[in-house]
């Protein structure tokens, strides 16, 4: 296994990358990060659908979360693959741009969900005490509930940036030169090495997500504590600062 | 080629394809129902374990499910079915292609990659009984062990069969996995399809309002299972 790891390590880190795309560990590397960015505004928006006080927006934002958590990541990754992407822009995409959609609006939807439960933990007097000053809905979201529902959502970010990573590893299904699908082209090369390789391509993730399991782990335990007592300040800067812009 | 369906086209298609995509669900129905039961049993283990009161079996569970978590189920799956699979005796590997190798080793890759996540979930319920009830069973005289299964366990199943409902709609999802393996699931069936009629909604189609079924029974399930719980707290 050692000798596998000393003669392919370049290859399991970054594919063929100079004298073709980038691939192997950098590749899932990029595309969870990337994929975690885009999919954190695509959480807000869709939180925002699913606590509007429109009815029919709230409704139809539910049943599209909804779908999305329901169906399989397989499932969406094909159906973005072979029709969605493709009748968007008239021909095939390659397989790296399938798979961060996929992963955004995936994540999206399961990021919403958590912020909308980080705007539902708030007390209601909050969002009360806003419109009552006189703040619109949004206003009063973007100002008030907003900031506070963040922070509680802040710490599952690391665990999500985890799941992201793990999640790349279905772009093999579609070609993606990730780092599975570098561990498949070298079991395929090595002949009779599977059981090598495969543990080696174990070895490989666990390297890449248990530090940023135990980073988000610590994350947790520092945010969680002193979150509680400094709850019920935090609004007050919040409201006076938007207060004082709409004076100026 | 016409990309949306007709009736007619949905018709001839399911005359002639329909009995492999009900051959796929009942594939992954099937799979779904060992992992889950599987993954009950090896999670209630890994729980006790990791609650254990002797230190070195505290921190192999930890670990164990520290590491499984860590590794994508697809890396799971493939080493069980590429991997593993080379250090069995030869009757055995026999054995196992005589049946459907795939099968028996996603199966596997579930179980344990989800008994990691079960035996979470079953940990956290029963560390959410508050310790006064143990120690107010202790005090009125209970044996640890009657302390456990007639005051602790009671609240915790309460406690934790929603997310368990949640651990069976993510395991049903996750059996699509095997396809990666050769196994002929939904997705697998309808990609078949796929590949000799090169229609693509149709059998997309079939697959995903099949997931939507199963996952909407059970999140009613769950919803149905909160209702009563708190019906039951309140009388």
């Amino acid at each position: 296994m050692l000798e596998i790891a000393r003669e392919y390590w370049l290859q399991i880190l970054i594919g063929n990358f100079p004298h073709g795309p980038l691939g192997g560990v950098a590749l899932t590397l990029v595309i969870a990060v990337a994929g975690l960015l885009l999919a954190f505004p695509t959480g807000l928006v869709l939180a925002l659908g699913l606590t509007s006080p429109w009815r029919s927006v709230s409704r139809v934002t539910t049943g599209f979360v909804f779908y999305m958590r329901s169906v399989p990541l397989l499932m969406h990754l094909l159906w973005i693959h072979y029709l969605v992407l493709p009748l968007l822009v008239g021909h095939g995409l390659s397989g790296l741009t399938s798979v961060l959609v996929t992963l955004i609006i995936f994540n999206g939807a399961y990021l919403s969900q958590s912020i909308r439960a980080g705007m539902l933990a708030l007390p209601k007097g909050q969002y009360e005490a806003a419109r009552a000053m006189g703040f619109g809905h949004l206003v009063s979201i973007r100002h008030v509930v907003g900031p506070q529902a963040l922070r509680n959502v802040t710490p599952s970010i690391v665990g999500q940036l985890v799941i992201l990573i793990k999640e790349t590893s279905l772009g093999s299904l579609i070609g993606l030169a990730e780092t599975t699908q570098q561990f498949l082209d070298l079991n395929d090369r090595l002949g009779n090495k599977s059981l090598e390789v495969f543990t080696l391509l174990a070895l490989t993730f666990f390297v890449m997500c248990y530090p940023l399991t135990l980073a988000g782990r610590w994350l947790e335990r520092r945010y969680a504590r002193p979150h509680k007592p400094a709850a019920a300040p935090a609004p007050k800067p919040a409201l006076m600062t938007v207060l004082q812009k709409e004076k100026a | 080629m016409n990309l949306f369906p007709t009736l007619s086209g949905i018709s001839d298609l399911w005359a002639q394809y329909g009995s492999s995509l009900l051959d796929g669900l009942c594939m992954t129905l099937q799979i779904a129902a060992i992992a889950i039961v599987g993954s009950l049993v090896a999670g209630v283990i890994v729980a006790f374990a990791r609650l254990s009161t002797f230190k070195p079996v505290r921190a192999i569970a930890a670990g164990y499910a520290d590491f499984v978590r860590c590794v994508p189920l697809l890396v799971h799956a493939m080493f069980w079915y590429f991997g593993a699979t080379e250090l069995l005796p030869d009757a055995a590997k026999d054995w196992l292609y005589d049946r459907d190798a795939g099968m028996i080793l996603g199966s596997v890759a579930l179980i344990i990659y989800s008994a990691a996540f079960v035996s979470e979930d079953l940990r956290s319920g029963i560390r959410s009984v508050s310790a006064g009830q143990t120690e107010a069973a202790r005090a009125l005289g209970f044996s640890q062990f009657n302390t456990f299964r007639l005051v602790v366990l009671p609240q915790a199943v309460r406690a934790v069969i929603p997310s368990l409902i949640g651990q069976a709609m993510t395991i049903t999802k996750n059996t699509s996995i095997t396809l990666m393996i050769g196994v002929v699931e939904i997705i697998n069936a309808a990609r078949r399809v796929q590949d000799t009629t090169f229609r693509i909604v149709e059998p997309y189609a079939f697959a995903t309002l099949s997931y939507l079924i199963i996952c909407s029974v059970l999140t009613l399930l769950a919803m149905r299972y909160e209702r009563w719980a708190r019906g039951g707290a309140n009388a």
